[in-house]
């Protein structure tokens, strides 16, 4: 048992002997509400109120591939549900509200649903990138193919194939993102690079060269394919016109991550949390190490390192957190002023935020501590 | 009076959330320092538990406060065949004032003395020492159990033994504390050759250690001081009472005034270990103060001078007495 089970135990008692007796301890926001009892989790996510955690078994091997697994835990007090195992290290997931798509290293698809329902498919090579929208999942594979699989059944849709990258580096290969209605694909060979935007039939509605593969997955919200191309650009998503480029982010490399509302992208950076209102590209606020060291009286900004490795928008839209190596969590109002702020809680990953609830990776497991 | 019975209930309950206050700022601030945690939140007792607490702290105090009080002089019941002449005036005087006759017990003491004990007058018991006994003639003598009848009647042993429930607690708190404090240093002694991981450790947990119980001794201490000087006030307030009660009984003021005298002189005659097997709470029940300075080699927590004595001055209350001869009872 860890410290951190050990420590959920004694909370646990201690909370329902006092709420029987009549006293005990009241938590507050950044409070352990519980923790999973098993570790080597690391990629979690929200789906239908039900939390799933993508792992592997390193010692468990099967035809020279690891186990890997999904297990599924309850958000009440993260008791586990069910675990699905298969063959391989997962390479990429998605998600589309109702199951989890996990693409693995041995070149299968694999589909759970919050029920414990899941389904199996093989594709020709190991899988790069997974996307889900509209009842479908999309896979990019390394063999530098498209396909696309009925969410529900698992029955394959339509398949394209692309350039094959000859580029080892894994930034060619084929990363798709979907949404809306349709599918963004980011490819690139040594000699030219693309993004391609498909509608859910397989047809393709417009393409667009570019100078480099992109950084990170396309994303399309709304009527717009957003994708981090030197700077961050917003396209016409039936179209593909341009509408705005951001030229204050260079390079993004951290997700993007929506508002409830769609009005707001937030992009994480080492240095800084950045707000860009999503009608015109215009930043609406960023957090950095400047602002950082202000709140740290007798600090410069050169000798601070905001070290942000993940933002989570709030489900009612009001807020967002924003999860740092070195100082802490973070919750801001959308206009960007500082909410809530943590110090203790310095985590890896920052996975949800419920109504409620705050689900992160611990030493060893998830866990979810009160809002 | 009222004013102090209602703090008799009120001060246990200031004394739990008193700690609960401090164990949500210091007691959390001390955590973080020793641990990971975030203890955003905070601790809680429902009102109604306090109050249940209280209540049932009282009436731990009243089942069986008298039989350790009894217990603690090693007073020993007697009855009509063992004295017949001490019953048969209890009883008589008793009925005067339409008590049901009180148990009697005697404590072997040379230290004169007598008070009472139960929480009603169905369930009192009277203790008389062997040393009051011997001290003072009949007249004296009804006079004497006139004014512990007078406290019966007053249910004094009741009210003074809720007011001494608190002090007891936050004394025994505190000195369990102040030891824990002397014993910090001793403690850590052995532990020289450690390295710096350790080292840091153990300062933490004695930083820790020595908070926690400095800021426990000194609520501790305040409750304690808080509830002793209301517990000398209202034993002090009861005895003139009990002195007015003891002369409408026997309509002899003069020899409750006697009596006094010759217990004031007496006592100080007493043997250290007589008065202090009646020392500890029973003496704000007495009918003459035990006067601490009488004890020659007694350290104490805190100098008892600075407290109201549980009597009011045996001269005063002579004076009074004798103006009752005089002017008749007022």
């Amino acid at each position: 048992m860890t410290e951190y089970s050990r420590r959920t135990v004694l909370t646990g008692l201690t909370g329902a002997v006092g709420s029987l007796a009549g006293c005990g301890y009241r938590p507050g926001p950044g409070d352990k509400k519980w923790e999973t009892a098993d570790d080597g989790g690391r990629l979690v996510t929200l789906i239908d109120g039900t939390l799933f955690e993508v792992t592997f078994d390193a010692t468990r091997v099967v035809d020279d591939y690891p186990v890997g697994a999904v297990a599924r835990y309850t958000l009440a007090d993260g008791t586990r549900l069910g675990r699905f195992e298969f063959k391989g290290v997962a390479t990429d997931w998605a998600s589309d509200g109702a199951h989890l798509y996990v693409g693995t290293e041995a070149s299968h698809v694999v589909a759970v649903a919050g029920d414990g329902r899941a389904w199996t498919e093989t594709v020709d090579h190991p899988v790069a990138s997974v996307a889900a929208a509209d009842g479908h999942v999309y896979v990019g594979t390394d063999g530098g193919r498209i396909v696309a699989f009925d969410g529900e059944s698992g029955a394959e849709r339509w398949s394209k194939s692309l350039p094959v990258p000859t580029d080892p580096s894994k930034s060619d290969l084929p990363t798709v993102g979907a949404g809306h209605g349709s599918l963004a694909v980011d490819w690139g060979t040594s000699e030219e690079s693309q993004l391609d935007v498909y509608a859910p039939d397989g047809s393709v509605l417009w393409d667009q060269p570019l100078q480099r593969s992109l950084n990170g997955r396309p994303h399309v919200r709304g009527d717009t394919v957003y994708a981090r191309s030197e700077f961050l650009r917003a396209f016409n998503r039936d179209s593909g016109a341009p509408r705005w480029v951001n030229r204050g982010t260079t390079i993004p490399d951290g997700p993007l991550r929506f508002s409830r509302d769609g009005e707001i992208v937030y992009i994480p950076e080492r240095h800084a949390l950045i707000a860009i209102a999503t009608a015109d590209g215009e930043e609406l606020w960023r957090f950095n190490d400047e602002r950082l060291a202000a709140m740290e009286r007798g600090r410069s900004e050169f000798e601070i390192d905001l070290g942000a490795t993940g933002a989570v928008p709030a489900p009612d839209g009001a807020s967002v957190f924003l999860n740092t190596k070195h100082h802490g969590l973070f919750q801001f109002g959308t206009d960007g002023t500082l909410r809530w702020h943590e110090p203790r809680l310095d985590f890896s990953f920052l996975y949800a935020v419920t109504e409620d609830i705050i689900v992160h990776s611990g030493t060893e497991a998830i866990v979810a501590r009160y809002r | 009076m009222a004013t102090a019975v209602v703090l008799v209930g009120l001060l246990p309950v200031g004394f739990v959330y008193a700690g609960l206050t401090l164990v949500n700022t210091a007691g959390i601030w001390l955590a973080k320092l020793a641990t990971d945690w975030v203890l955003a939140g905070g601790f809680y007792i429902e009102p109604w538990l306090v109050a249940g607490g209280v209540v049932v702290g009282f009436a731990a105090q009243l089942a069986v406060g008298d039989t350790i009080a009894l217990r603690a002089l090693d007073a020993r019941p007697v009855g009509p065949d063992d004295e017949p002449g001490l019953v048969e005036n209890v009883t008589r005087l008793a009925q005067s004032v339409n008590l049901p006759a009180p148990a009697v017990a005697i404590a072997d003491s040379d230290a004169p003395n007598a008070f009472t004990v139960g929480r009603s007058p169905d369930s009192a018991t009277l203790v008389l020492t062997t040393g009051l006994l011997d001290a003072l003639d009949d007249d004296e003598r009804d006079a004497v159990i006139a004014h512990e009848l007078a406290h019966i009647k007053n249910r004094d042993a009741t009210v003074m033994s809720l007011s001494y429930v608190l002090p007891t607690l936050t004394y025994s708190l505190a000195a369990s504390t102040l030891g824990l404090l002397q014993a910090i240093p001793g403690a850590f002694t052995g532990f020289r050759h450690t390295d710096s991981d350790s080292a840091r450790g153990l300062l933490l947990g004695t930083f820790i250690l020595t908070v926690s119980a400095l800021l426990t001794l000194a609520v501790s201490a305040v409750f304690w001081l808080a509830s002793f000087t209301l517990f000398r006030v209202l034993s002090r307030y009861r005895e003139y009472a009990a002195d007015r009660g003891a002369v409408a009984i026997t309509g002899d003021p003069a020899a409750l005034a006697s009596a006094l005298a010759t217990i004031d002189d007496e006592m100080a005659a007493a043997p250290d270990h007589d008065l202090r097997a009646q020392d500890g709470g029973l003496d704000a029940l007495y009918i003459a103060p035990i006067d601490e300075t009488q004890f020659k080699d007694a350290p104490d927590f805190v100098a008892n001078d600075v407290f109201p004595q549980t009597h009011p001055p045996t001269e005063a209350r002579i004076e009074r007495l004798e103006a009752m001869a005089t002017e008749g009872p007022t």
